[in-house]
């Protein structure tokens, strides 16, 4: 059977470290994903699988027996390429039968299975085309037949969908979920694109520089990230960071706070934290609008309002860009170019760090409040009130990197250039706030509401994997 | 570019009382392209002359009957085609060339196996000391044949006692001195290097998926360059071995000094031709038919391996 089991894997080359200490098991039947971007050593750990790459240490396993040494040829696997490696000097039965070939097998059963793998991926009736005969998308099905032909332990695919054009790639990706129900047998995909991995797994292993970040299902990923890192990788559009520092009562950043209900064991405060929040947990704030010529738009559902969501927070947007189904609104926090050239700022202390109690941002915004005034006029009826960011406006810091994606439902009779540049208000959906370590990046936390029952049940199932 | 072409005209129109090298030259300046099409008819044809006339010339002795062989000028003095059957008939000429086929087959053959596993080496591998001993490699093909003649002579008469059993039998080398052998083994290591350039080249551009799938698919690593590498490489392998070929059959210095002469020795078409020449006579018109029965084989050669030999010299400078 096709279980495939890494024990501390380690990979050099002259200079680097490609793959470090990696461990994963891979229970025979699962579809499991490696992804990361490029570089993090995710083909080195295939190609060790599949005996083209020598581990420097460590040793790999299929069915329980240790294949480190072994040449690929005694090995159970099969392997779809991304540049999809075709002989090109054969026909598509040749490239097909070429392992069954190899192995001596009875003329009348390689004609038997490569008819049936090739209706499999159906490509019957083309068996005596050439390669170059034929599109991108029939060479990699002829190369996902030759894969399935040898009825193999294991198939690994290296990125096989990556030199598809977009179409073509959703539909085969379609097609190999097929394929691993028909098939039941262990598949091992290579790709960097977070959604094939998210779409297509059992369970996926992220991985950064050589290390493994997380290996779990992909929604446990996505809600339930380990670190920074697959917080920031997983999910499209990505999720959004904000520095900042623990308080007694919660988080604060130079641009908001949010209050914290839960028991954060192992953490003190002042230590410094990211707040992730993904896209779509944002939402404008209660009576916030876009205002456009055709008079002020109302995104917000009032129905989803309840205390899990944070104050409402200042922000400017930048770019709209709407994708059909959401739009996602690019926003800043406000600067001092925001309020009408304002000297406030300027006059504040320029700490920001500690002082950014509420009663500060209440001054700070009062002291704003006459050229803000006149600006607001213009750009709609955001309020001046919700106070926390008035200190954030410091001379070398580079607010201007910060910033919030949000993604909200889209709106048919909006302009979406019209609501460009407009100060609004927004809310952060505490439920779904993740907190990160500053330093190493770890989560420390999902969601800052009180905990519940499904919320523990899952943590504590992540700690047993 | 137009005012000088304008200025080039109106000289010329001006000046017609110009001698014609003067005129030539001022046109000239004008219009390069003139001056090269017919530097380009010079040297073309230039070249055909000397390349062919040699031929001309054996066609015309060859031609010309036995008795009539002083004084031959640019036709030949008579007409003899019979020369051509004759040259069969007085020497076993066809048996020499058959020998000259089977060593540069056998050389080749010899050549292309080593050639193989050595451009595999360095056109698929990155190891320390690669560029060296390519070079090392393409210093060899150059040294002279002669430089190896006298110890490989020793060698091949056996006449090198490698060491002594302890029950006092000698081990010396072979005796290949009147065998193929004699021949193909330096001639293998003279023309390798080349060989191995070509297809250093070829097979470090076949794509590292390929070779990778023939693994995964079972082949070993020698089974993927032979049964992958090798026919996706058909037009460097088909130079490698039409070039060493030609250059086996060509050979005089070994081919005329490591067999006695005789037929039956492995003697090759040097040899063949060499007995045209008897103790009393020499027949000019035998030997002259018999240089151009033996041209016959590598003119077919090429016609045949043409398209391969030139799509794998220009490949293996062009593709990536």
């Amino acid at each position: 059977m096709g279980d495939v089991t890494y024990d501390d894997v380690r990979k050099e080359y002259d200079d680097t470290t490609a793959v470090e200490g990696l461990d994963i098991e891979i229970e025979d039947g699962e579809f499991v994903t490696l992804v990361g971007p490029s570089g993090c050593g995710k083909s080195t750990s295939l190609e060790m699988i599949a005996g083209l790459t020598e581990p420097t240490s460590g040793s790999v396993s299929i069915d329980g027996e240790n294949v480190t040494g072994l040449p690929p040829k005694d090995r159970d696997i099969a392997m779809v390429f991304q540049n999809i490696a075709l002989f090109p000097h054969m026909d598509v039965y040749d490239n097909i039968s070429y392992g069954l070939r190899l192995r001596d097998t009875d003329k009348a059963e390689v004609d038997r299975r490569v008819e049936e793998a090739a209706k499999m991926v159906q490509m019957e009736g083309m068996l005596d085309r050439m390669p170059d005969e034929m599109s991108g998308g029939q060479q990699q099905r002829v190369a996902i037949a030759r894969a399935i032909v040898r009825e193999p332990a294991v198939f690994l695919m290296d990125e096989p969908l990556a030199n598809l054009d977009a179409k073509l790639r959703v539909h085969m990706r379609t097609q190999l979920q097929e394929l691993h129900r028909q098939l039941d047998t262990t598949i091992i995909y290579v790709t960097h694109n977070q959604e094939e991995a998210m779409t297509m797994s059992s369970r996926i292993a992220v991985m950064n520089e050589g290390k493994l970040q997380q290996f779990d299902e992909p929604l446990e990923c996505y809600y339930h990230p380990t670190n920074r890192f697959v917080a920031g990788f997983i999910g499209s559009p990505s999720m959004n960071f904000v520095e900042g520092r623990l308080t007694a009562e919660g988080v604060e950043t130079d641009h908001f706070t949010l209050d914290i209900e839960r028991e954060l064991p192992d953490t003190e405060v002042g230590q410094r934290v990211t707040v992730g929040v993904r896209p779509e947990d944002i939402t404008l704030a209660a009576g916030a609008t876009f205002e456009t010529d055709s008079g002020p738009v109302d995104v917000q559902n009032e129905n989803e309002m309840d205390g899990t969501y944070s104050d409402p927070i200042d922000v400017v947007t930048d770019v709209l860009e709407p994708v059909g189904d959401d739009i996602y609104v690019y926003t800043r926090f406000p600067d001092q170019a925001d309020r009408g050239g304002s000297v406030a700022a300027a006059g504040e202390p320029a700490d920001g760090g500690t002082a950014g109690e509420q009663d500060d941002g209440q001054t700070a915004g009062s002291d704003a409040a006459g050229p803000a005034a006149s600006a607001e006029g213009e750009t709609g009826p955001a309020s001046s009130d919700a106070g926390g960011d008035g200190d954030s406006v410091e001379a070398g810091e580079n607010t201007g990197e910060e910033r919030l994606l949000m993604s909200i439902p889209p709106m048919p009779e909006m302009s979406t250039y019209e609501a460009e540049g407009q100060r609004t208000q927004i809310v952060l959906n505490r439920e779904m706030v993740h907190l990160f370590d500053g330093e190493t990046g770890d989560a420390i936390t999902h969601g800052l509401t009180p905990e519940t029952a499904s919320d523990r049940g899952t943590s504590a199932r992540a700690e047993s994997d | 570019m137009g005012t000088e072409t304008g200025r080039g005209t109106t000289t010329a129109t001006e000046d017609e009382d110009k001698t014609f090298v003067e005129r030539w030259a001022s046109g000239s300046i004008a219009d390069p392209e003139r001056t090269y099409k017919v530097l380009f008819y010079i040297v073309a044809i230039s070249f055909l002359v000397t390349t062919l006339f040699p031929f001309y010339w054996l066609t015309v002795v060859a031609l010309t009957p036995q008795g009539n062989l002083t004084d031959v000028g640019l036709l030949p003095n008579g007409f003899n085609p019979g020369a051509f059957v004759e040259v069969f008939t007085t020497v076993p000429f066809h048996i020499y060339m058959i020998n000259s086929v089977i060593i540069g087959l056998l050389t080749t053959a010899l050549v292309l196996l080593l050639a193989s596993l050595a451009g595999y080496a360095f056109g698929r591998f990155e190891f320390p000391g690669r560029t060296p001993l390519m070079l090392i490699f393409l210093a060899i093909s150059y040294f002279p044949p002669a430089a190896f003649l006298l110890p490989l002579f020793e060698l091949f008469t056996a006449n090198i006692t490698f060491f002594t059993l302890p029950g006092g039998t000698e081990v010396t080398s072979p005796m290949l001195f009147n065998g193929p052998g004699a021949m193909v083994l330096p001639y293998s290591a003279l023309f390798l290097p080349l060989s191995i350039f070509i297809l250093t080249t070829f097979y470090s551009q076949i794509p590292d998926g390929l070779e990778d799938a023939a693994r995964v698919e079972g082949n070993t690593r020698l089974g993927a360059l032979f049964k992958v590498i090798m026919p996706l490489s058909a037009p460097g392998v088909a130079t490698a071995g039409v070039l060493t070929f030609i250059a086996v059959y060509n050979e005089y210095f070994f081919a005329f000094l490591m067999t006695d002469g005789r037929v039956q020795n492995w003697a090759t078409i040097v040899w063949g031709l060499l007995s045209y020449q008897g103790r009393f006579q020499t027949s000019y018109n035998l030997m002259a038919a018999a240089s151009l029965v033996g041209v016959i084989p590598i003119a077919i050669l090429v016609v045949i391996a043409q398209e391969k030999i030139v799509s794998g010299l220009t490949a293996g400078g062009l593709k990536e």
